[in-house]
Protein backbone atom coordinates (compact mmCIF):
# COMPACT_ATOMS: atom_id res chain seq x y z
CA UNK A 1 0.00 0.00 0.00
CA UNK A 2 1.62 3.27 -1.07
CA UNK A 3 0.10 5.24 1.64
CA UNK A 4 -0.67 3.00 4.86
CA UNK A 5 -3.86 4.27 5.17
CA UNK A 6 -7.01 2.72 6.26
CA UNK A 7 -9.68 5.00 5.72
CA UNK A 8 -10.65 3.41 2.28
CA UNK A 9 -13.45 5.50 0.45
CA UNK A 10 -15.38 3.67 -2.31
CA UNK A 11 -15.94 7.35 -3.94
CA UNK A 12 -11.83 7.77 -3.79
CA UNK A 13 -10.82 4.85 -4.63
CA UNK A 14 -13.07 4.95 -7.78
CA UNK A 15 -11.88 8.31 -8.78
CA UNK A 16 -8.54 6.95 -8.26
CA UNK A 17 -9.28 3.88 -10.50
CA UNK A 18 -10.48 6.11 -13.45
CA UNK A 19 -7.87 8.73 -13.39
CA UNK A 20 -5.47 5.91 -13.59
CA UNK A 21 -6.71 4.87 -17.27
CA UNK A 22 -3.79 5.54 -19.60
CA UNK A 23 -4.19 7.82 -22.65
CA UNK A 24 -4.05 5.58 -25.83
CA UNK A 25 -0.66 4.75 -27.31
CA UNK A 26 0.19 7.55 -29.36
CA UNK A 27 3.37 6.22 -31.65
CA UNK A 28 3.43 9.33 -33.82
CA UNK A 29 3.40 11.67 -30.72
CA UNK A 30 6.46 9.69 -29.51
CA UNK A 31 7.99 10.30 -33.16
CA UNK A 32 7.51 14.27 -32.64
CA UNK A 33 9.29 13.78 -28.94
CA UNK A 34 12.55 11.76 -30.07
CA UNK A 35 12.88 14.48 -33.33
CA UNK A 36 12.25 17.35 -30.93
CA UNK A 37 14.90 16.06 -28.58
CA UNK A 38 17.20 15.26 -30.87
CA UNK A 39 17.19 18.63 -32.66
CA UNK A 40 17.51 20.19 -29.34
CA UNK A 41 20.17 18.55 -28.49
CA UNK A 42 21.99 19.10 -31.70
CA UNK A 43 21.92 22.71 -31.35
CA UNK A 44 23.33 21.98 -28.34
CA UNK A 45 26.64 20.43 -29.48
CA UNK A 46 27.10 19.40 -33.19
CA UNK A 47 29.43 16.76 -32.77
CA UNK A 48 31.42 15.68 -36.00
CA UNK A 49 29.21 12.71 -37.56
CA UNK A 50 32.28 10.72 -37.25
CA UNK A 51 32.14 10.78 -33.52
CA UNK A 52 29.38 8.62 -33.72
CA UNK A 53 29.02 5.06 -34.52
CA UNK A 54 26.47 2.91 -36.58
CA UNK A 55 24.69 2.22 -32.95
CA UNK A 56 24.50 6.02 -31.45
CA UNK A 57 27.39 5.35 -28.71
CA UNK A 58 30.53 7.71 -28.93
CA UNK A 59 33.85 6.85 -29.62
CA UNK A 60 36.12 7.95 -26.21
CA UNK A 61 38.02 10.28 -28.82
CA UNK A 62 35.16 11.97 -30.17
CA UNK A 63 33.34 12.27 -26.59
CA UNK A 64 36.14 13.75 -25.02
CA UNK A 65 36.45 16.71 -28.21
CA UNK A 66 32.72 16.84 -27.14
CA UNK A 67 33.49 17.18 -23.74
CA UNK A 68 35.87 19.93 -24.39
CA UNK A 69 33.29 22.06 -26.36
CA UNK A 70 30.61 21.15 -23.58
CA UNK A 71 33.42 22.62 -20.94
CA UNK A 72 33.73 25.93 -23.15
CA UNK A 73 30.35 26.39 -23.62
CA UNK A 74 29.65 25.85 -19.87
CA UNK A 75 32.25 28.21 -19.03
CA UNK A 76 30.83 30.80 -21.20
CA UNK A 77 27.48 30.43 -19.56
CA UNK A 78 28.76 30.97 -16.25
CA UNK A 79 30.70 33.29 -17.03
CA UNK A 80 27.51 35.23 -18.44
CA UNK A 81 25.29 34.16 -15.88
CA UNK A 82 27.67 35.52 -12.83
CA UNK A 83 27.47 39.17 -14.67
CA UNK A 84 23.48 38.50 -14.74
CA UNK A 85 23.55 37.37 -11.08
CA UNK A 86 25.53 40.68 -10.03
CA UNK A 87 23.59 42.98 -11.95
CA UNK A 88 20.36 40.62 -10.53
CA UNK A 89 21.61 41.99 -7.17
CA UNK A 90 22.38 45.24 -7.58
CA UNK A 91 19.05 45.80 -9.24
CA UNK A 92 17.54 44.42 -6.78
CA UNK A 93 18.75 45.91 -3.99
CA UNK A 94 17.95 49.31 -6.38
CA UNK A 95 14.21 48.27 -6.20
CA UNK A 96 13.64 47.69 -3.02
CA UNK A 97 15.44 50.18 -1.64
CA UNK A 98 13.27 53.13 -4.07
CA UNK A 99 9.63 51.13 -3.64
CA UNK A 100 6.86 52.76 -2.17
CA UNK A 101 5.97 53.42 1.40
CA UNK A 102 4.14 50.99 3.02
CA UNK A 103 1.42 51.59 5.57
CA UNK A 104 -1.82 50.84 6.90
CA UNK A 105 -2.95 46.95 8.20
CA UNK A 106 -1.01 45.08 5.68
CA UNK A 107 -0.09 45.36 1.89
CA UNK A 108 2.08 43.59 -0.54
CA UNK A 109 3.95 45.59 -2.69
CA UNK A 110 5.88 44.17 -6.07
CA UNK A 111 8.53 46.72 -7.38
CA UNK A 112 8.42 45.23 -11.13
CA UNK A 113 6.97 47.89 -12.99
CA UNK A 114 10.17 49.43 -13.14
CA UNK A 115 11.20 46.42 -15.52
CA UNK A 116 9.11 47.64 -18.13
CA UNK A 117 6.87 45.34 -20.80
CA UNK A 118 9.16 44.84 -23.50
CA UNK A 119 10.40 41.17 -23.43
CA UNK A 120 7.78 39.65 -21.39
CA UNK A 121 8.50 36.28 -22.29
CA UNK A 122 12.29 36.88 -21.80
CA UNK A 123 11.32 37.92 -18.33
CA UNK A 124 8.94 35.19 -17.49
CA UNK A 125 11.26 33.18 -15.83
CA UNK A 126 13.00 35.98 -13.81
CA UNK A 127 12.47 35.94 -9.79
CA UNK A 128 10.77 39.70 -9.15
CA UNK A 129 11.98 40.90 -5.53
CA UNK A 130 8.46 41.10 -3.92
CA UNK A 131 8.34 43.06 -0.35
CA UNK A 132 5.27 41.55 1.77
CA UNK A 133 4.53 44.23 5.09
CA UNK A 134 1.90 42.70 7.55
CA UNK A 135 0.80 45.74 10.49
CA UNK A 136 0.11 44.47 13.48
CA UNK A 137 0.85 42.86 16.95
CA UNK A 138 2.33 38.88 17.04
CA UNK A 139 4.87 36.66 18.68
CA UNK A 140 5.89 35.43 15.20
CA UNK A 141 4.71 36.02 11.36
CA UNK A 142 5.72 34.43 8.44
CA UNK A 143 4.70 33.98 4.67
CA UNK A 144 2.67 31.41 2.94
CA UNK A 145 1.55 31.07 -0.33
CA UNK A 146 2.14 29.20 -4.30
CA UNK A 147 5.84 31.01 -4.34
CA UNK A 148 6.46 28.68 -1.15
CA UNK A 149 4.70 25.49 -1.46
CA UNK A 150 2.40 27.09 1.40
CA UNK A 151 5.17 25.99 3.98
CA UNK A 152 5.06 28.15 7.06
CA UNK A 153 8.56 27.97 8.33
CA UNK A 154 9.84 29.14 4.83
CA UNK A 155 9.43 32.69 5.09
CA UNK A 156 9.40 34.39 8.66
CA UNK A 157 8.41 38.06 8.62
CA UNK A 158 10.86 39.98 10.34
CA UNK A 159 9.50 42.88 12.99
CA UNK A 160 10.54 46.60 12.43
CA UNK A 161 12.16 47.68 15.97
CA UNK A 162 9.93 49.78 17.83
CA UNK A 163 7.15 49.15 15.71
CA UNK A 164 4.03 46.96 14.62
CA UNK A 165 5.56 46.09 11.38
CA UNK A 166 6.69 42.88 9.24
CA UNK A 167 8.25 42.70 6.27
CA UNK A 168 9.74 39.86 4.40
CA UNK A 169 11.07 40.18 1.07
CA UNK A 170 10.65 37.18 -1.54
CA UNK A 171 11.96 36.23 -5.35
CA UNK A 172 8.64 35.80 -7.45
CA UNK A 173 8.05 34.71 -10.41
CA UNK A 174 5.66 37.34 -12.85
CA UNK A 175 2.26 36.51 -12.72
CA UNK A 176 -1.13 36.35 -10.56
CA UNK A 177 -0.18 34.57 -7.15
CA UNK A 178 -1.97 33.69 -3.75
CA UNK A 179 -0.86 33.97 -0.42
CA UNK A 180 -1.67 34.83 3.39
CA UNK A 181 0.22 35.49 6.70
CA UNK A 182 0.17 33.03 9.27
CA UNK A 183 -0.25 35.16 12.33
CA UNK A 184 0.70 33.25 15.77
CA UNK A 185 0.28 30.56 13.49
CA UNK A 186 -3.06 31.57 12.47
CA UNK A 187 -4.45 32.24 8.48
CA UNK A 188 -4.20 35.55 7.91
CA UNK A 189 -5.44 37.55 4.71
CA UNK A 190 -3.61 40.37 3.88
CA UNK A 191 -6.90 43.34 4.48
CA UNK A 192 -4.78 45.34 2.06
CA UNK A 193 -4.86 42.92 -1.06
CA UNK A 194 -7.88 41.73 -3.08
CA UNK A 195 -9.17 38.21 -1.98
CA UNK A 196 -8.70 35.46 -3.79
CA UNK A 197 -11.59 33.48 -5.47
CA UNK A 198 -9.06 30.05 -5.06
CA UNK A 199 -10.34 27.68 -2.60
CA UNK A 200 -6.96 26.98 -1.45
CA UNK A 201 -7.08 25.05 1.49
CA UNK A 202 -10.72 25.65 2.08
CA UNK A 203 -10.35 29.54 3.28
CA UNK A 204 -9.40 32.74 1.13
CA UNK A 205 -5.98 33.76 0.50
CA UNK A 206 -5.32 37.15 -0.98
CA UNK A 207 -3.99 37.92 -4.71
CA UNK A 208 -0.74 39.89 -6.00
CA UNK A 209 0.22 40.47 -9.36
CA UNK A 210 3.79 40.41 -9.79
CA UNK A 211 5.32 42.14 -12.82
CA UNK A 212 2.29 44.13 -13.58
CA UNK A 213 2.34 48.37 -13.38
CA UNK B 1 -24.99 -3.25 -6.94
CA UNK B 2 -21.90 -1.73 -5.46
CA UNK B 3 -18.43 -2.55 -6.94
CA UNK B 4 -15.71 -4.02 -5.05
CA UNK B 5 -13.10 -1.07 -4.05
CA UNK B 6 -9.95 -1.08 -6.51
CA UNK B 7 -6.51 -1.36 -5.35
CA UNK B 8 -5.18 2.10 -4.12
CA UNK B 9 -1.72 1.75 -4.51
CA UNK B 10 -0.99 1.33 -8.27
CA UNK B 11 1.20 -1.67 -9.55
CA UNK B 12 4.90 -0.73 -9.08
CA UNK B 13 6.44 0.48 -12.14
CA UNK B 14 8.58 -1.25 -13.90
CA UNK B 15 12.69 -1.01 -13.09
CA UNK B 16 13.73 1.02 -16.10
CA UNK B 17 16.90 -0.77 -17.26
CA UNK B 18 19.97 1.52 -16.59
CA UNK B 19 21.76 0.23 -19.59
CA UNK B 20 19.42 2.39 -21.80
CA UNK B 21 19.68 4.80 -19.75
CA UNK B 22 23.49 5.14 -19.85
CA UNK B 23 23.20 4.26 -23.69
CA UNK B 24 20.87 7.38 -24.37
CA UNK B 25 23.52 9.48 -21.74
CA UNK B 26 25.61 8.88 -24.76
CA UNK B 27 23.48 10.44 -27.53
CA UNK B 28 22.12 6.63 -28.56
CA UNK B 29 18.69 8.18 -30.10
CA UNK B 30 17.03 4.52 -30.64
CA UNK B 31 17.72 4.24 -26.40
CA UNK B 32 15.89 7.87 -25.97
CA UNK B 33 13.08 7.21 -28.34
CA UNK B 34 12.65 3.60 -25.43
CA UNK B 35 12.19 5.57 -22.60
CA UNK B 36 9.59 7.82 -24.45
CA UNK B 37 8.24 5.30 -25.78
CA UNK B 38 7.87 3.55 -22.03
CA UNK B 39 7.18 6.65 -19.89
CA UNK B 40 5.02 9.44 -23.02
CA UNK B 41 1.40 7.28 -22.06
CA UNK B 42 2.02 8.22 -17.62
CA UNK B 43 3.29 11.16 -18.54
CA UNK B 44 0.52 12.44 -20.75
CA UNK B 45 -1.72 11.26 -17.93
CA UNK B 46 0.08 13.36 -15.22
CA UNK B 47 -0.17 16.71 -17.56
CA UNK B 48 -3.73 16.17 -18.54
CA UNK B 49 -4.68 15.92 -14.77
CA UNK B 50 -1.91 18.87 -13.90
CA UNK B 51 -2.72 21.06 -16.58
CA UNK B 52 -5.59 24.19 -16.78
CA UNK B 53 -5.30 23.80 -20.60
CA UNK B 54 -5.15 20.15 -21.16
CA UNK B 55 -5.09 20.88 -24.86
CA UNK B 56 -1.18 21.86 -23.75
CA UNK B 57 -0.50 18.53 -22.88
CA UNK B 58 1.19 16.77 -25.73
CA UNK B 59 3.38 20.09 -26.25
CA UNK B 60 4.21 19.94 -22.78
CA UNK B 61 4.90 16.57 -22.21
CA UNK B 62 7.25 16.77 -25.48
CA UNK B 63 9.33 19.79 -23.84
CA UNK B 64 9.59 17.91 -21.17
CA UNK B 65 11.49 15.34 -22.89
CA UNK B 66 13.51 17.56 -24.97
CA UNK B 67 14.63 19.05 -21.42
CA UNK B 68 15.43 15.69 -20.04
CA UNK B 69 17.31 14.30 -23.36
CA UNK B 70 19.52 17.53 -23.03
CA UNK B 71 20.10 16.97 -19.45
CA UNK B 72 20.82 13.49 -19.76
CA UNK B 73 24.47 13.89 -19.15
CA UNK B 74 23.86 15.34 -15.85
CA UNK B 75 21.91 12.79 -14.51
CA UNK B 76 23.50 10.63 -11.50
CA UNK B 77 21.85 7.54 -11.42
CA UNK B 78 21.75 7.43 -7.66
CA UNK B 79 18.61 9.05 -8.11
CA UNK B 80 15.47 7.37 -9.12
CA UNK B 81 14.99 7.96 -13.31
CA UNK B 82 11.02 8.05 -13.05
CA UNK B 83 11.49 10.73 -9.91
CA UNK B 84 13.68 12.88 -11.93
CA UNK B 85 11.54 12.76 -15.19
CA UNK B 86 8.33 13.51 -12.84
CA UNK B 87 10.39 16.55 -11.71
CA UNK B 88 11.09 17.57 -14.72
CA UNK B 89 7.23 16.98 -15.78
CA UNK B 90 5.97 19.14 -12.78
CA UNK B 91 7.79 21.93 -13.30
CA UNK B 92 6.84 22.31 -17.11
CA UNK B 93 3.06 21.91 -16.24
CA UNK B 94 3.29 24.69 -13.76
CA UNK B 95 5.29 26.98 -15.86
CA UNK B 96 2.44 26.49 -18.33
CA UNK B 97 0.08 26.93 -16.24
CA UNK B 98 1.50 30.02 -15.01
CA UNK B 99 1.74 31.29 -18.51
CA UNK B 100 -1.75 30.09 -19.05
CA UNK B 101 -2.93 32.06 -15.47
CA UNK B 102 -1.09 34.94 -17.31
CA UNK B 103 -2.70 34.91 -20.63
CA UNK B 104 -6.22 34.51 -19.14
CA UNK B 105 -7.57 37.02 -16.80
CA UNK B 106 -9.94 35.40 -15.46
CA UNK B 107 -10.31 32.14 -13.81
CA UNK B 108 -9.41 29.63 -15.73
CA UNK B 109 -11.39 26.69 -14.46
CA UNK B 110 -14.59 28.06 -16.42
CA UNK B 111 -17.30 25.53 -18.11
CA UNK B 112 -15.55 26.07 -21.53
CA UNK B 113 -12.35 24.28 -19.98
CA UNK B 114 -13.44 21.60 -18.32
CA UNK B 115 -15.87 21.03 -21.60
CA UNK B 116 -12.42 20.58 -23.35
CA UNK B 117 -10.97 18.13 -21.12
CA UNK B 118 -10.17 15.14 -23.28
CA UNK B 119 -11.51 11.72 -22.25
CA UNK B 120 -9.60 8.68 -21.43
CA UNK B 121 -9.75 5.78 -23.52
CA UNK B 122 -13.03 3.99 -22.19
CA UNK B 123 -14.97 1.52 -23.77
CA UNK B 124 -17.50 0.56 -20.88
CA UNK B 125 -21.14 1.33 -20.20
CA UNK B 126 -22.00 5.22 -20.32
CA UNK B 127 -21.88 5.38 -16.18
CA UNK B 128 -18.13 4.79 -16.35
CA UNK B 129 -17.79 7.47 -19.45
CA UNK B 130 -19.62 10.19 -17.33
CA UNK B 131 -18.08 8.96 -14.10
CA UNK B 132 -14.92 9.35 -15.45
CA UNK B 133 -15.31 12.98 -16.95
CA UNK B 134 -17.11 14.11 -13.52
CA UNK B 135 -13.72 12.88 -11.81
CA UNK B 136 -11.59 14.83 -14.53
CA UNK B 137 -13.98 18.03 -13.89
CA UNK B 138 -13.43 17.46 -10.30
CA UNK B 139 -10.09 17.10 -10.34
CA UNK B 140 -9.24 20.60 -12.44
CA UNK B 141 -10.84 22.18 -9.44
CA UNK B 142 -8.52 20.40 -6.83
CA UNK B 143 -5.88 23.62 -6.44
CA UNK B 144 -2.91 22.87 -8.01
CA UNK B 145 -0.47 22.82 -5.44
CA UNK B 146 -2.38 19.38 -3.99
CA UNK B 147 -3.87 18.00 -7.11
CA UNK B 148 0.36 17.52 -8.08
CA UNK B 149 1.04 15.49 -4.85
CA UNK B 150 -2.13 13.63 -5.24
CA UNK B 151 -1.25 12.77 -8.99
CA UNK B 152 1.77 11.95 -8.05
CA UNK B 153 0.70 9.45 -5.01
CA UNK B 154 -2.30 7.93 -6.28
CA UNK B 155 -2.23 7.76 -9.81
CA UNK B 156 1.63 7.60 -10.34
CA UNK B 157 2.81 5.29 -7.20
CA UNK B 158 5.04 7.20 -5.56
CA UNK B 159 5.63 6.86 -2.15
CA UNK B 160 5.67 9.83 0.59
CA UNK B 161 9.36 9.29 0.26
CA UNK B 162 10.23 9.78 -2.84
CA UNK B 163 7.35 12.49 -3.84
CA UNK B 164 9.70 14.23 -0.68
CA UNK B 165 13.14 14.15 -2.64
CA UNK B 166 11.40 15.04 -6.12
CA UNK B 167 9.68 18.43 -4.69
CA UNK B 168 11.29 19.24 -1.55
CA UNK B 169 8.41 19.31 0.67
CA UNK B 170 8.16 17.25 3.91
CA UNK B 171 6.27 14.92 4.08
CA UNK B 172 4.14 15.94 6.82
CA UNK B 173 2.51 18.16 4.47
CA UNK B 174 2.04 15.89 1.83
CA UNK B 175 0.29 14.00 3.68
CA UNK B 176 -2.22 17.05 3.85
CA UNK B 177 -1.89 18.24 0.78
CA UNK B 178 -3.35 14.28 -0.35
CA UNK B 179 -5.91 14.50 2.08
CA UNK B 180 -7.57 17.60 1.45
CA UNK B 181 -7.16 16.71 -2.25
CA UNK B 182 -9.60 13.46 -1.13
CA UNK B 183 -11.57 15.13 0.81
CA UNK B 184 -12.20 17.55 -1.92
CA UNK B 185 -12.80 14.54 -4.30
CA UNK B 186 -15.04 13.27 -2.09
CA UNK B 187 -17.07 16.18 -1.53
CA UNK B 188 -17.87 17.26 -5.06
CA UNK B 189 -18.10 13.66 -6.42
CA UNK B 190 -20.92 12.25 -3.66
CA UNK B 191 -23.66 14.04 -5.56
CA UNK B 192 -23.27 12.18 -8.94
CA UNK B 193 -21.61 8.72 -7.31
CA UNK B 194 -23.56 5.77 -7.83
CA UNK B 195 -21.95 2.83 -6.37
Amino acid sequence: MADGRIDRDPIVDHAIESLRALPPSQPESVARVVAAAARARAQDVAPDEDDLLADGLEEPRGRARRLTTIAAIAAGILLLAGGFALWRVEHSRTDVATGSPVSGHGAATSFAAAQGTNGENSLDALLIPTQFVFDGRARHVSLVGDFNNWDEGATPLEREPGSTLWSATVPIQRGRHIYAFMVDSVWTIDKRAPVARDPDFGVTGSVILVGRP
Amino acid sequence: MSRPLPDRAPAPPPVLDSTLVNRAKLGDIKAFESIVERYFGRCLRFALGMLRDPGEADDVVQETFVRLYRALPRYEERQRFDSWLFRILGNCCRTANLMKQRRDSVDARDEATMLALPSADRTDAMFDYEWGDEVRRALAEVPEYNREIFLLHYIEGFSYEEIERITGIRQSALKMRVKRASDFLRTRLAGVYRG
